[in-house]
């Protein structure tokens, strides 16, 4: 919008909360700001401790962050692949049961489907 | 999680490192599922009875061979053997079955840990170039690796090998083979005579030798960053100009058991910013540098337990100071500060020709053997390093506590107007600072020490 000369217009963002945008809004701001630090070290573990805070929410928010970063009108790489890389985290290791329960997966398979899937992915969770 | 498209669940699913989670996510989700095939890389963990995250090895080729056949595009393969032994899964038929499938799209491959005994059946890096003309990265781990038969891969960028013995003395197969590396590993890599990295477009190059007597030798005129390790004082040659960032780790203890047999000679380095020098007698290892003007970082590290031996390495700041006279950020690990103590002038002065105004910042490790003899090094190194801004001590962990807080506020009373950090180091620990001091230390001083 801003290559457009647009600048100074209202950007219409429908499907996010204006909760989701100041948290969006909060990320850009300090890793712009991180970036006019010049003590490069002290700047990035700040950054990495900012990070971690801030992906430290509930996973309904942490969707709609995804989903906001993903956005191509927003279209934030690095609050992408903070968000996503958090919601692989919470699946490492974890049993296919485990995964649905973390993040309330409905089971939508029939039940030929569920037990093909199964027998096919049977040797990483038994 | 409904509500996210199959664009963003393959974002996520592309960020598991493991394909036992993939895997999982598949059985958790239809919609997981039915993006699976667009996933681009399969990284498996094969152990013996595939336990927590990994695959058996009696199931690896199946699960391995589908996983190849599902996915559309595969463009990385990462396995790693744990402690397979024996003629395994991982023979020359079983890869000739996948290979060539992938060749067209593979961009990185991963192999770790091959089991010895089918090494000698499986070339693998023969193979690897004779497929995987598209290949830009390059990791193999293998206590044998032969370079007979190896076609160039002219794609390759990054390549690390990792392996006990190679079976290319001199690295010619490697110069000649890889000729668009940017970044080179050889790591742990012995049985080498006198070998050459000769490279033009090397950026960055970590070479590890666990050779004896043996001369290393660089001729890469890129060059940025280099990191060598080698076991005892070799002779070393480099020819990189444009050499920003360098460290020398030189392991063994008796550095000087053939006088003259190592010598470091260098083209001269026109844009060396940071050194890193790591030696028995970090001293020895100074000795052999030209004068850089370049050099504005320096680090000295120094593995003596026994200082007292120490005193004919001859390491003084003052040598210090003429061989990098631009140095403007000094770190010295504990080693390295002991060192300097034992080589310290009886006098208990060591004269700096003239005060040194370039030092801007120093952090030291220290022991606190001695609290003042090290108190009078401090002394001496700030009262003639007149540019210092920031002076960072840690002293370690063992130290008593009382010990600790007199040695700092004897320093910070002689140099209020300095800005002190204060930490606790210890082997195998995080270096960790002390963020609040006491202010009563200093009623006098109205400087606020924010740490």
């Amino acid at each position: 919008m801003i290559e457009d000369d647009y600048a100074n217009t209202t950007v219409p963002l429908p499907n996010v909360t204006s909760m989701i945008i100041s948290k969006v809004i909060e990320y850009c701001k300090k890793h712009v700001e991180s970036a006019k630090n010049e003590d490069k070290k002290t700047a990035e573990e700040d950054l990495k401790n900012f990070d971690s805070e801030f992906v430290k929410v509930d996973k309904d928010t942490l969707f709609d962050l995804i989903l906001a970063s993903a956005a191509n009108y927003l279209n934030i790489k690095s609050l992408l692949d903070l968000t996503c890389q958090t919601a692989a985290d919470m699946i490492k290791g974890k049993t296919p049961e485990e995964v649905r329960k973390t993040f309330n997966i409905k089971n939508d398979f029939t039940p030929e489907e569920e037990a093909e899937v199964r027998r096919e992915n049977a040797w990483a969770f038994e | 999680m409904d509500k996210l498209p199959e664009s963003l669940l393959l974002e996520i699913l592309s960020r598991l490192d493991n394909s036992a989670d993939v895997a999982c996510c598949r059985v958790a989700s239809k919609a997981f599922n039915n993006v699976f095939p667009d996933l681009r890389s399969i990284s498996l963990l094969c152990s013996r009875f595939g336990t927590s995250g990994s695959v058996s090895w009696s199931c690896f080729k199946k699960v391995f061979l589908d996983l190849i056949s599902k996915l559309r595009v595969v463009e990385s393969v990462c396995i790693r053997l744990h402690r397979v032994v024996g003629v395994g899964p991982f023979d020359e038929d079983f890869v000739k079955e996948w290979l060539p499938r992938v060749s067209q799209t593979l961009k990185s491959l991963s192999l770790s840990d091959l089991p010895f005994p089918c090494l000698s059946q499986l070339n693998i890096l023969h193979l690897i170039s004779k497929y995987c003309h598209n290949l830009a990265e390059l990791n193999l781990r293998s206590a044998w690796l032969s370079v007979s038969n190896l076609n160039p891969i002219p794609m390759l960028t990054t390549l690390t090998l990792e392996s006990r013995i190679l079976q290319d003395p001199h690295l010619n197969q490697l110069n000649k083979c890889f000729p668009n590396l940017r970044v080179l590993n050889l790591i742990c890599v012995r049985e080498l005579q006198d070998p050459k990295i000769h490279h033009f477009n090397l950026q960055t190059c970590h070479w590890s030798v666990y050779n004896h007597h043996t001369s290393l030798t660089l001729i890469t005129p890129n060059l940025i960053t280099l990191k060598i390790e080698c076991l005892c004082y070799t002779a070393i040659h480099i020819e990189a100009p444009m050499l920003s960032h360098f460290h020398l780790s030189v392991d063994g203890p008796k550095v000087y058991e053939h006088p003259g047999a190592g010598a470091f000679t260098a083209q001269k380095f026109e844009n060396l910013k940071t050194l890193w020098l790591d030696s028995f007698y970090v001293g020895f290892l100074l000795s052999e540098f030209p004068t850089i003007k370049t050099v504005e970082t320096l680090i000295l590290g120094s593995r003596n337990k026994a200082p007292r031996d120490a005193r004919d390495s001859k390491l003084t700041l003052g040598e210090v100071f003429r061989v990098f006279p631009n140095v403007s950020s000094l770190r010295i690990n504990s080693g390295a500060w002991s060192e300097l103590e034992a080589c310290l002038d009886p006098q208990g002065w060591e004269i700096l020709d003239g005060s040194n105004k370039g030092l801007k910042t120093i952090c030291a490790y220290l022991m606190l053997v001695d609290p003042s003899l090290t108190f009078s090094y401090v002394v001496c190194l700030l009262d003639q390093c007149v540019g210092l801004s920031v002076v960072s001590l840690l002293i370690h962990s063992g130290v008593d506590g009382t010990q600790c807080k007199s040695f700092r506020s004897k320093c910070m009373a002689r140099w209020p107007g300095l800005k002190w950090r204060w930490g606790i180091w210890d082997e195998g620990m995080k270096d960790t600072w002390i963020t609040d001091l006491q202010i009563t230390e200093h009623p006098k001083s109205s400087k606020k020490f924010r740490l």
